[in-house]
């Protein structure tokens, strides 16, 4: 993994903690929030790669914080975490956006590859979105 | 319709609700369970991560196995209240009538709700009283009977951050006074105060929606503490 920059979002700090770690111990940059809220203010201030986000959240919920992010910045890749009864929702999600739905308890090696996919794909999103802007600029001056 | 199409009717209901009640229940104890699961799996992934550092030579740091070892101890007692909550409560439909300690049947029925209240941004509190109150009565009915004053309350999340649960004696009878401050609206609620109604019958009890002033409003359910009518006029199909 090359550093990749990622936000966990869970309201259980047992598991942001523990499971930060991990991916800490592999390489990548990690911070944690522990409600939709506050996911949406951290990624105000850094860019992320990829979001992990619970579905399954008090208060504003896994799908409502979905939208609101990618609200905010549509190249953002999430990928949702849920529990086994909840994979019809998981679907949803990815309906409304989302990159991947996983269950918990997370196959960390499938985590690790889907936030390298994240990656790669913000990258192309954002170089597309460059690519408009200056084809954009090109011609609202006629050059 | 007649009396008989009318009972039923209302057995129809009372299982099908019963059936939706405990399939809530078990749903959110599983996902609470899956929680804890997947807390102790990621430990048990870190463990294996630490290994495979002292075989690159890097050595393990003790405080951090001990950190750990904690960690998993404490979700594995998660889990295990979780499973005696819910072993309890799936008892509790194997006898129509028992004797009951209340303020440990509405423990359970409070412990059972809190996560489905904290999703809602509500907390559950019990304030059970100095003395044991005790009835004989059907465990299942009686949870569910609580379960649907919470959903009441939680209804209108919005208002309601604490609800609290109290166990009363009341002279010949008992008394839950479920209280937070406002229930939802009657207009939106009808099929719920009924379901309420038709249970607090089977219990041989009655609900009322009270005001508390300033402090906002309660659910009391009233019961004898005598024999519930699901004894005596068993639910039919």
């Amino acid at each position: 993994m090359a550093g990749e920059r990622i936000l966990l979002v869970d309201d259980d700090p047992d598991f942001t903690e523990v499971l930060g770690e991990r991916l800490e111990g592999r390489g990548l940059a990690v911070e944690t929030a522990d409600s939709g809220p506050k996911a949406l203010e951290k990624i105000q201030d850094t860019p992320f790669d990829a979001v992990v986000l619970d579905l399954a959240m008090p208060g504003m919920d896994g799908i409502e914080t979905l939208k609101l992010l990618l609200r905010k910045q549509p190249e953002l890749q999430v990928i949702l975490l849920t529990g086994h009864a909840t994979v019809e929702k998981g679907v949803e999600a990815v309906k409304l956006g989302a990159m991947e739905f996983l269950e918990k308890p997370v196959d960390l090696k499938k985590l690790l590859g889907k936030i390298s996919t994240a990656k790669n794909q913000k990258m192309v999103l954002t170089q597309e979105k460059l690519q408009e802007d200056i084809t954009k600029i090109l011609r609202e001056k006629g050059w | 319709m007649s009396d008989q199409n009318q009972e039923r009717d209302r057995g129809r209901r009372l299982k099908q609700e019963g059936l939706a009640f405990f399939g809530a229940i078990t749903a959110s104890l599983s996902h609470e369970l899956n929680n804890a699961f997947a807390i102790i799996n990621e430990h048990g992934g870190l463990l294996q991560d630490l290994l495979l550092g002292t075989q690159q030579g890097v050595p393990m740091d003790d405080r951090k196995l001990q950190r750990i070892s904690r960690k998993i101890g404490a979700q594995v007692e998660r889990g295990n209240a979780l499973i005696r909550r819910l072993n309890r409560f799936a008892h509790s439909a194997d006898s129509e009538s028992r004797e009951i300690d209340l303020a440990e049947l509405l423990g359970d029925i409070v412990g059972l709700s809190q996560r489905l209240a904290g999703l809602r941004m509500m907390q559950l509190e019990l304030r059970p009283g100095p003395e044991p109150v005790r009835l004989v009565s059907n465990p299942f009915f009686l949870q569910q009977a609580v379960f649907v004053a919470f959903q009441l309350f939680w209804d209108n999340a919005e208002a309601n951050r604490l609800v609290t649960v109290v166990p009363e004696a009341s002279g010949p009878g008992v008394r839950i006074v479920i209280a937070g401050a406002r229930t939802v609206a009657p207009e939106a609620s009808g099929e719920k105060r009924e379901l309420l109604s038709i249970l607090m019958e089977e219990l041989r009890g009655e609900a009322e929606t009270r005001s508390e002033g300033a402090a906002g409003q309660a659910i009391v359910l009233t019961l004898s503490r005598g024999v519930p009518a699901s004894v005596e006029r068993p639910v039919s199909a």
